[in-house]
């Protein structure tokens, strides 16, 4: 007996299309950023939780700036167009003052606010979190798992409309230009609300600026794509992808505040692979076994210097 | 990867986010908010206009086939000019751009004459009075 072929409607398999589609930078990220790292401080678990509250928080953000812009064309629908960008040129003082209160005052205020509420609430609970690192990693993922569902929703209409050209032209984009932007902003938020969580004296101020920078750099990147200046735009997220990036690398941030949910009294330093192989090598040098050759155990300290730093530059 | 790698990729990427940047620019209309609905009214003129000519802007009426009645605005830095009255279903209307209209940068506006909302809106650039103006 043959199978009955299953036919599932326009809207779903266009729904699908486009979630695969959106899926592809999200996945290209988040290996660069802890898939490929093999000592990952975080559970994929969290990681994965992370990416799905990024997506989640997409939906009350659609709604309240949905609301919003319903609001503002009761209020004054002769300025209401200025909601999706400026009408260019740029002739009037209100043609870039009515884009930057949408902008700011909109569409960052709403969803850094909600990515801020979300975070903050996590990392002040979290068992998982205990480094400043792991606040970058989440809000990474956090970032991504937004920028993942609103690509979804932007793929949908414009595979909907048969508009192919467009679609690979926004695809590349939305690949580049706005997921890294969701990644920035988020990322850098995560790092100030765990730097805020973490410390003791300076907490208040950090958390201020966790929801004041991110706030302030995706007003002025909207803007400054909705007046039609991407360049401009491209040079505010350098800097702020950049500063990621040295994040990332950053040892300071891979102290550890916390254990077993609770705070240390004294923060310890994470073990890095040149203390590793020294720990490795003493041990095998107070090795009870061959205590009258100390020669093999010198070998076998060396052996395991090389082995743990797993570097052939020493051979 | 070493950290010479590293610090190229790094380089090279910013050079290619720079690059896109500078064909964003170039290509023009492009939108990153997703939750407004998208403007399905394009108008198109033929560009740059010269003062004292006769031309005849055109919109796509699409789904919104409503009898509203519309007005064709040009938008200056000096003035608003109201150039016709019409009917948004009829999807054109012949206009004469202005005499007194300084050269420059302009914006030709489809404007809703209830709410007054911009329904489409294009970039003009606008040319020295021509022949028709002189005479």
């Amino acid at each position: 007996m043959v199978n009955a072929p299953i036919f599932l409607p326009v809207g779903v398999s266009i729904g699908i299309v486009a979630f695969l589609l959106s899926l592809l930078p999200a996945v290209f990220f988040l290996w660069m950023w802890y898939l490929r790292n093999r000592d990952r401080s975080l559970p994929a678990a969290s990681i994965a939780l992370a990416f799905a509250v990024g997506a989640i928080i997409v939906l009350p953000a659609f709604w309240l700036e949905r609301g919003a812009d319903s609001v503002w064309n009761i209020v004054s629908p002769q300025t209401a167009h200025y909601y999706a960008g400026a009408s260019l040129p740029l002739l009037r003082i209100q043609d870039i003052l009515l884009p930057a209160f949408a902008t700011f005052l909109i569409v960052a205020l709403v969803e850094e606010g909600l990515r801020y509420g979300a975070m903050r609430i996590w990392m002040r609970r979290s068992r998982t979190i205990d480094q400043v690192f792991d606040g970058l990693l989440i809000g990474v993922a956090i970032g991504l798992g937004f920028s993942t569902f609103e690509n979804t929703l932007y793929f949908k209409d414009l595979l909907h409309g048969q508009d192919y050209d467009t679609l690979v032209f926004v695809f590349f984009l939305r690949f580049l230009i706005s997921t890294l932007a969701h990644i920035s902003f988020s990322g850098i938020m995560g790092v100030l609300i765990a730097q805020g969580t973490f410390h003791m004296f300076r907490s208040r101020s950090y958390m201020i600026l966790a929801f004041l920078v991110p706030w302030f750099l995706h007003g002025l990147f909207d803007l400054l794509l909705g007046v039609g200046h991407g360049l401009y735009a491209v040079l505010v997220l350098i800097p702020a992808l950049l500063t990621l990036v040295s994040w990332t690398f950053n040892r300071q941030l891979f102290i550890i505040h916390k254990k077993d949910g609770k705070f240390l009294a004294q923060e310890k330093t994470p073990e890095s692979p040149m203390m590793h192989a020294l720990e490795k090598a003493l041990k095998v040098e107070n090795s009870p076994w061959n205590i009258h050759a100390s020669y093999l155990n010198e070998n076998k300290s060396y052996r395991a210097i090389f082995n743990a730093m797993g570097s052939k530059r020493y051979e | 990867m070493n950290r010479q790698f590293g610090i190229g990729l790094l380089v090279v990427g910013c050079l290619g986010l720079v690059g896109v940047g500078a064909l964003i620019d170039a290509i023009g209309g492009v939108t990153v908010r997703t939750n407004v609905a998208p403007d399905t009214t394009a108008l198109t003129v033929f560009d740059p206009l010269l003062p004292g000519t006769f031309v005849k802007p055109t919109w796509t009426v699409g789904k919104d086939s409503s009898n509203k009645e519309v007005e064709l605005m040009l938008t200056t830095e000096a003035k608003d000019y109201s150039l016709v009255h019409t009917k948004f279903i009829f999807g054109g209307a012949r206009i004469q751009v202005p005499c007194d209209v300084a050269a420059g940068s302009a914006r030709l506006e489809l404007v809703g004459q209830q709410d007054r909302d911009v329904i489409s809106s294009v970039a003009v650039e606008i040319l020295p009075p021509g022949p028709d103006c002189v005479r």
